[in-house]
């Protein structure tokens, strides 16, 4: 068997020290062997698995309104329902709250992403979700929040809402759009870019009970937002509900994962210990590919910080036997 | 290549600089560049006849310009890139159709001055005549892209038949201001003249203070807070600095809304 020890720069790290390279208190195991492969931080173990992600279309937006709140509210309204493409047409997230200094109206702001799998998708959902949420949400405005050359229409179909009302503005070169409503005016950039992006990496967390797998998600999806380019589209950016491909129903895509579910296991081919009791995942689409590893990375060392004290136990990743997605994001590599 | 027009004599007819271009000139040696036709009324001459000619090797695509008086017309007309420098006043039709590169005249610009400009930039230190981005005589539309931005102020319909752009006055305009203008963006630092967006039929004018008279047919519609408007000021503040004019937080707009014997639907916007 061979025996590899990486250093890892981790100051909360509490494992027993077993450095090569004089790290005080950071330390993690990579063994390689014929059965065995594994490392661990903070005495949680990390599969030696990978994430498989996918590749997509996704665009940035910038929502801003009179104040935190409504603009916040118009990104949340927006991003609802938009946990899967396979049963949403898309997976948006909120970014980030901008600054007032940082956006185009000089008004809080909040950035929102989106990813569906073609720009075709993407311009419908967005337009659909532009007009049915940020339109009639109280004083919002919308600007496009990224260049490029693929562009998808913001407000250049939702102009028509305006019944001949609407008026063209051109400032600074981009084109806008005013459309009267009730509260006084719409604003919204004509045009937004899009570019290819990732989605779908993922981190699994095996812990002893629910409460103990919750509260680490927790910590890492606090952890991961703080990351540009990444949008964590699940209900508080956490999913109970793994999937497999495919079913016994033939009509339906998607099913359970079954070997990840504690009330399954002796039934099925179960990847679980008998002392895990509860698995989340947490999944991550990320504008680049660099951007999902970092945050499926700040996601992991959240959730190792809490350790095997607090009733981790290992940390896994969903893949589909790296036959579907082009992007393989090894949790080892990811961590290295 | 730089090239240095200084002007030496001054003809009884007004010289006539159409087809004298940064990119024209760029390729020319010294004896090429005096041959250039220009046309001083019906009577032809060459630059070397009119102007002390200098070249400079080593600078971008620059023009300059060196006046004796305000009467040369056409400086810079049709330029689509490059720079041309005025170090004095130009004649009418200054800037008249340009698409792109930029134009600066340190003093005054006659009629017409930006008539039908599509793109570029086009600075005026001084004052500028009648007329300023309206059509070509015969055209049916005025400045219809770009920035002419006049320092001082200017004279009767200015911004007729505007259609796209963006026109900043600083100091005042004279009657008619936005004359039958389509489209486009006015601004006006100073104060604007008798009938304000007379015939407008979209586009708006956004004014320092309010017009000396607008049109009977543009009505009233109220205190606005428009969000668009931080985009335009902020586009005012990028290009004329920190000089207070417009002034960079505006909390709302008395905004007028017109010609309703046209269109009806352009605005007038006014600050203070």
């Amino acid at each position: 068997m061979r025996r590899l020890v990486l250093t890892i720069a981790r100051p909360w790290c509490g494992y027993p020290h077993q450095t090569t390279s004089g790290h005080r208190n950071c330390v993690a195991d990579l063994t390689v062997g014929f059965w065995e492969k594994f490392m661990r931080l903070n005495g949680v173990t990390i599969e030696d698995t990978f994430a498989e992600a996918f590749g997509m279309q996704a665009t940035r937006i910038v929502v801003t309104a009179i104040n935190d709140r409504w603009a916040l509210q118009a990104a949340e309204t927006m991003t609802g329902f938009a946990t899967s493409v396979i049963g949403c047409g898309v997976e948006a997230g909120i970014e980030a709250a901008i600054d007032p200094s940082m956006t185009p109206d000089g008004r809080p702001g909040v950035s929102v992403l989106l990813f569906a799998m073609s720009g075709k998708d993407l311009a419908k959902q967005l337009e659909r979700r532009t007009g049915q949420c940020v339109l009639t949400c109280p004083t919002t405005a919308v600007f496009a929040g990224m260049d490029g050359d693929e562009l998808l229409p913001l407000g250049k179909n939702l102009r028509f809402f305006g019944d001949g009302y609407q008026i063209s503005k051109q400032i600074g070169g981009r084109r806008y759009w005013r459309v009267p409503v009730m509260d006084g005016e719409f604003l919204a950039e004509e045009t937004t870019a899009r570019c290819a992006a990732v989605g779908g990496g993922n981190i699994l967390v095996l812990a002893r009970d629910t409460a103990q797998a919750l509260g680490a998600c927790e910590d890492a999806v606090v952890a991961m937002r703080q990351l540009p380019g990444v949008a964590l589209p699940f209900p508080g950016g956490i999913v109970r509900s793994g999937s497999k491909v495919g079913s016994k129903y033939r009509k339906l895509m998607a099913s359970t994962n079954d070997a990840y579910c504690p009330t399954l296991r002796g039934l099925v081919h179960s990847q679980l210990d008998d002392s895990t009791g509860s698995v989340l995942e947490i999944v991550v689409n990320g504008l680049t590919e660099q951007a999902v590893a970092a945050a499926m990375r700040v996601g992991i060392d959240a959730v190792c910080a809490r350790g095997a004290d607090q009733g981790i136990e290992r940390i896994s990743a969903g893949n589909y036997g790296g036959k579907l997605g082009q992007y393989h994001f090894r949790l080892h590599e990811v961590m290295a | 290549m730089s090239v240095t027009l200084h002007q030496m004599h001054s003809p009884a007819q007004r010289i006539d600089l159409r087809g004298i271009l940064p990119a024209a000139l760029a390729s020319l040696d010294e004896s090429q560049v005096r041959r250039q036709p220009v046309y001083a009324g019906k009577r032809r001459y060459t630059l070397g006849d009119l102007f002390e000619v200098r070249l400079a090797q080593h600078d971008p695509e620059i023009l300059i310009i060196e006046p004796l008086d305000g009467r040369i017309d056409r400086i810079g007309a049709g330029l689509d890139h490059g720079h041309i420098q005025v170090n004095g006043s130009a004649g009418d039709l200054a800037g008249a159709g340009m698409s792109g590169g930029s134009l600066r005249i340190s003093g005054h610009a006659g009629d017409h001055a930006g008539a039908g400009m599509g793109g570029g930039q086009l600075r005026i230190d001084g004052n500028s005549g009648d007329f300023t981005a309206a059509p070509l005589p015969g055209e049916r539309r005025g400045q219809h892209g770009g920035v002419l931005w006049v320092r001082g102020s200017s004279g009767q319909c200015a911004g007729e038949c505007m259609r796209r752009g963006l026109l900043i006055i600083e100091g005042d305009a004279g009657e008619r201001l936005g004359y039958r203008m389509i489209a486009g963006t006015i601004y006006c630092g100073g104060r604007a003249g008798d009938l304000a967006g007379y015939g407008m039929r979209r586009g708006t004018l956004l004014l320092r203070t309010p017009a000396r008279s607008l049109s009977r047919t543009a009505i009233y519609n109220g205190s606005h807070k428009l969000p668009f408007l931080p985009l335009l000021l902020h586009e005012l503040h990028g290009l004329l600095g920190h000089t207070g004019n417009p002034p960079k937080d505006v909390e709302s707009v008395q905004r007028y809304v017109g010609d309703l014997a046209c269109d009806g639907r352009g605005e007038i916007l006014v600050i203070g």
